[in-house]
């Protein structure tokens, strides 16, 4: 049921990374996922495999959930959005996984998706209220501050006394240039919790919307109240600048340092003292203050980069390079600022033309003048945005890194390596196991795509990679099963059957020189009609026809009156075009063996290809009597219709067929051509797209969906269309 | 042709599916109550006696047990789309279609579970997902339609509903939302189709409601009511029947059964925006 009242809570496995890093745990959250996958692996010796199954997709959400933030930790951003949009869809409660992807969506300034997914888990827990505040920086980072505001309005009348939504609705007037229904409730604020504190934040939210004569109000009143409140002199400062820039900087600087009289090691007072005296050209003063901000776990580019500057004034160059060179690899993330680029691009060239590197100063140079062409520097604006970037606004302050993020930047890296393998072992062999009882179902498509979840995971987990190939070759989908069949094949060279089965998807998938490589040396094929033909057709198929005939000849002196060889005869001999001797073969067979499997449907085919669409259609359906599930038989005789002007039947039977199999491609196609033609453009594109899915190489299917799109008069995507085909036509050509 | 080699399944040698398949196989007959799978055993049973109500609280224990479980999952939404609980079977069909993307059935389930909770907007958006996934499927084209109709979409509803009807011909829920499609539009057909959905089942409440509408049309003002409480007869929760009735009474001089079915309309329709409001939770 949708929760109203519950906090959004992490899952156990994350609330344990809360505590302070340690190996405990580490060891905690390894167990966690272990005991979690023993139970799954419990419950499927118990036959219980409903539960094995969702104690699997826990283990994948939870293993899905540490790779996240690990990769968040480390700040590959992409890698940790793929890892959290895994985790919310493994399991059912995603809540936790779905606001680490809101939380990477928003760093990644992608304010829509946050949007989305925080506006559907606001729905849930409304009286969140860190949610609220996330959804309401995502609307904002995305312009669209009137439905914060509404979003922000809307809790507040849910919670008319929870002062941290009080607070955020007046600061969304203030953004909104409400200060006087901003001025109420920040009044109603300080009535309810009259602190020190709270007008520091209220003085802060003044300082955010530009209104700095109550900003200092605020803030003066905070230190009438408590002379050592913390952060007064801090924002006190910061206005300084922000309201007149370096005019005021020993004003700046005198706050700076009665904050630091309070809290003399704190890194982001330190760091702003630093940089004020860098502008105030007071370099030898800076210089401690800086460096002790940089030493900081957490220290921003900033810290880097007027260490840099505060270095090169005092002509220590070559410790300027460094520091400069860090500021530069913290800037250029996604959330990217070029008038901060350009700043650290221009030190560091100074920086590094001062230590005698011309050539590597001239790039900086260059790129610098790159990012100087798309806007001019101003230092106040310069020293402004600095000032005001992390001394936050209250609608707009920093992401909050999730807690797991936090407590995983602070692991040692071999630990994190060390957790990193063991998540995506969890996940591989969960999602492996998932894979498989959907395998054991018959649902092969199914199957391979949590197979491909596995092998993304943990690529070298022990039979994945076999699995994987199986499933698609199940599904019938040989192309795909291809590689990771090769890979297994590669990992367990011994394996007759591996070999095997990529041989025959080779052959299907129309790699016959492959194919024919790995039949040469089946030890199985002697006795195995069956493999014999399959390599005989790779050897035709790929130009070694002497062999091949050697091949045809041994099948037959060893199985003269079996009708499944006489079936596979028959084959080879329509393989080669030689449809009198196939016939021939065929009808033996099936005087033999009435209801031998694929005898009436080669002749069909063969008759088809004759153009004799009547005994085609005989011959298919007799087939399809005795072998009802046989759909490639089905899909044959409905061309066969298509071509002898009997459309409806043939519609009826793609659309039975695809009812059992949705992922025939071959059907789609038919069934999409037949619709075209008969003007139903707008059904046959969603055919044919869905074809184009499965079979992307066909060049067909690519002709005839720009066919439909010109109907539609989608002249692009029409041309897009006849463009692929062209290019697939030509690839086909190609030698 | 080549398709397989024999019985290519056969070469699967992981441990862990002989370990399946094994228990797989096993004997469910003694299965105890805590057992998932007696549980979804039992719901069959109970949902075959009639008894959905009871087959839902089994299957709501089943979900305790085995919360992932797609085959619990599936069930339990079915189950409350049967019982017209569309708020618990959103609930269910929304993370289910989540964890299995490439299923069409799971957002077909949530398109009719959206309709039924009057979310049509969303219902559009998953059955537009179930066509993609499946496309041409006649069942998911009729609800698209349906769903479109009550976005008053005629327009759009009218081909989708045509395509439905072109590859499932006798499909009553298709051809009733085809007349109404019409009759939005203003076609004449929409009488005919009308009429040939009530050949096949004269209590359909769509196909009533829509001979109703164009009765009202036609100031055939006795038939018109008579049309439309069949309508109701049969959906008594079709808010729009009840509004057109209210008219039809109001002609026909009865002012006292005209503000009946007003109430009844505005009863209807306070029952929706309540749904649509919880689903927005």
């Amino acid at each position: 049921m949708p929760q109203t009242s519950r906090p959004l809570v992490l899952l156990p496995v994350l609330a344990v990374l809360i505590h302070p890093a340690s190996a405990e745990t580490r060891a905690d959250l390894l167990a966690s996922l272990d005991q979690t996958i023993a139970r799954a692996e419990a419950s499927l010796r118990e036959g219980e495999l409903q539960v094995a199954e969702s104690r699997y997709r826990d283990a994948m959400r939870d293993g899905w959930l540490i790779l996240g933030a690990i990769h968040a930790a480390e700040g590959r951003l992409p890698d940790a959005r793929n890892a959290f949009r895994h985790a919310s869809t493994s399991a059912v409660d995603a809540d936790s996984a779905l606001r680490a992807l809101a939380l990477v969506h928003l760093q990644m300034r992608e304010p829509a998706e946050a949007s989305l997914l925080l506006t559907r888990l606001v729905g849930r827990y409304p009286t969140d209220v860190s949610l609220r505040q996330l959804l309401t920086q995502a609307l904002l980072a995305g312009g669209r501050p009137e439905e914060a505001v509404q979003e922000l309005e809307e809790a507040h009348a849910s919670a008319p006394n929870d002062a941290e939504l009080t607070f955020l609705l007046a600061s969304g007037y203030l953004r909104l240039k409400k200060a006087g229904a901003a001025e109420q409730l920040f009044a109603a604020l300080s009535k309810a919790k009259p602190l020190p504190q709270t007008y520091v934040l209220i003085g802060r939210a003044y300082r955010d919307a530009g209104e700095f004569g109550r900003a200092r109000a605020a803030l003066e009143r905070a230190l009438k109240l408590d002379p050592r409140t913390r952060r007064a002199h801090y924002y006190l400062g910061t206005i300084a600048v922000l309201e007149e820039g370096v005019v005021r900087l020993e004003e700046a600087i005198a706050e700076f340092r009665k904050e630091l009289a309070l809290a003399p090691t704190d890194p982001i007072t330190s760091l702003r003292l630093g940089m004020a005296l860098v502008e105030a050209q007071r370099p030898a003063d800076a210089l401690p203050h800086l460096q002790r901000a940089a030493r900081s776990a957490s220290a921003p580019a900033d810290a880097f980069h007027y260490l840099g500057r505060c270095l090169l004034s005092l002509d220590r160059a070559s410790e300027a390079v460094p520091a400069l060179e860090r500021a530069l690899a913290l800037s250029s993330g996604p959330a990217r600022d070029d008038l901060r680029l350009l700043g650290i691009h221009y030190q560091l060239a100074l920086a590094l033309r001062a230590a005698g590197r011309a050539d590597d100063a001239a790039k900086q140079f260059a790129a610098a003048e790159a990012l100087s062409a798309k806007r001019a520097d101003a230092s106040r604006e310069r020293l402004a945005r600095y000032m005001g970037a992390d001394a936050p606004e209250p609608l707009n302050v920093p992401l909050p890194a999730p807690p797991e993020v936090a407590a995983i930047q602070a692991l040692q890296p071999a630990v994190r390596d060390e957790l990193q393998q063991r998540a995506r072992q969890a996940i591989a062999r969960a999602a492996l196991n998932l894979g498989v009882m959907h395998a054991q179902a018959q649902r092969f498509a199914r199957a391979a795509e949590l197979l491909e979840t596995a092998a993304t995971a943990d690529p070298a987990f022990p039979q994945v990679q076999y699995s994987l190939g199986i499933a698609y070759f199940n599904a019938q989908q040989y192309t795909q099963a291809l590689a990771p069949l090769e890979r297994a094949l590669a990992d367990t060279p011994d394996r007759a059957d591996v070999r095997r089965m990529l041989a025959v998807a080779a052959l299907n998938a129309q790699r016959f020189e492959r194919a024919a490589e790995l039949l040469a040396d089946d030890p199985g094929r002697g006795d195995d009609p069956s493999l014999q033909y399959a390599y005989g057709v790779a050897l035709v198929r790929s130009n070694q026809a002497e062999l091949a005939e050697a091949v045809f000849a041994r099948l037959v002196a060893a199985h003269a009156e079996a009708p499944e060889l006489r079936v596979v005869l028959g084959h080879a001999h329509a393989r080669q075009g030689d449809y009198d001797a196939a016939v021939s073969e065929l009808q033996r067979a099936i005087a033999l063996k009435s209801d031998v499997a694929q005898a009436h449907s080669t002749l069909g085919e063969i008759y088809l290809k004759q153009g004799k669409l009547a005994e085609a259609a005989a011959a298919l359906r007799t087939e399809l009597k005795y072998h009802p599930e046989d759909r490639q038989a089905a899909h044959a005789l409905a061309t066969v219709l298509d071509l002898d002007g009997q459309q409806d039947e043939a519609l009826a039977l793609l659309r039975s067929v695809l009812a059992a199999n949705p992922q025939y491609g071959d059907a789609r196609y038919l069934l999409g051509k037949i619709l075209l033609s008969r003007g139903a453009a707008r059904e046959a594109v969603g055919q044919l797209e869905s074809a184009a899915r499965f079979s992307p190489e066909d060049a067909n299917v690519q002709y005839q969906l720009g066919q439909a799109y010109e109907k539609l008069g989608m002249s692009a995507q029409a041309e897009e269309r006849f463009e692929l085909y062209r290019q697939l036509k030509d690839k086909r050509r190609t030698p | 042709m080549i398709s397989a080699v024999r019985d290519p399944r056969s070469a699967i040698r992981s441990p862990l599916l002989a370990i399946a398949l094994v228990a797989a196989l096993a004997s469910t007959a003694d299965a105890q109550t805590d057992s998932v799978r007696a549980l979804l055993q039992v719901a069959r049973r109970q949902a075959s006696e009639g008894s959905a109500a009871a087959a839902l609280d089994t299957l709501r224990k089943a979900r305790a047990r085995a919360p992932n479980a797609e085959d619990v999952l599936s069930a339990y939404a079915q189950m409350a789309i049967a019982s017209r609980q569309p708020i618990v079977a959103v609930e269910v069909l929304e993370p289910l279609a989540r964890m299995c993307p490439s299923v069409p059935q799971y957002q077909y389930m949530l398109g009719v579970a959206y309709m039924q909770a009057g979310a049509i907007l969303a219902s559009v958006d998953a059955l537009r997902a179930a066509e993609a996934l499946d496309p041409g499927n006649a069942r998911v084209l009729a609800a698209l339609g349906i769903a479109l109709n009550t976005r008053k979409l005629h327009g759009e509803a009218q081909p989708v509903l045509a395509r439905s009807i072109e590859i499932e011909p006798e499909n009553v829920e298709a051809i009733a939302a085809l007349a109404e499609a019409e009759e939005g539009l203003g076609d004449p057909l929409a009488e005919t189709h009308a009429m040939r959905a009530l050949a096949m089942n004269p209590a359909h409440a769509t196909a009533n409601y829509v001979l109703g509408v164009v009765r009202m049309r036609q100031q055939k003002y006795d038939e018109a009511r008579d049309a439309l409480l069949k309508a109701i007869a049969s959906d008594q929760q079709m808010a729009r029947a009840h509004y057109q009735v209210s008219l039809a009474y109001s002609r026909l001089g009865d002012e006292a059964q005209a503000r009946v079915h007003v109430e009844l309309y505005q009863q209807q329709m306070q029952a929706l925006e309540d749904a649509a409001k919880k689903l927005r939770r």
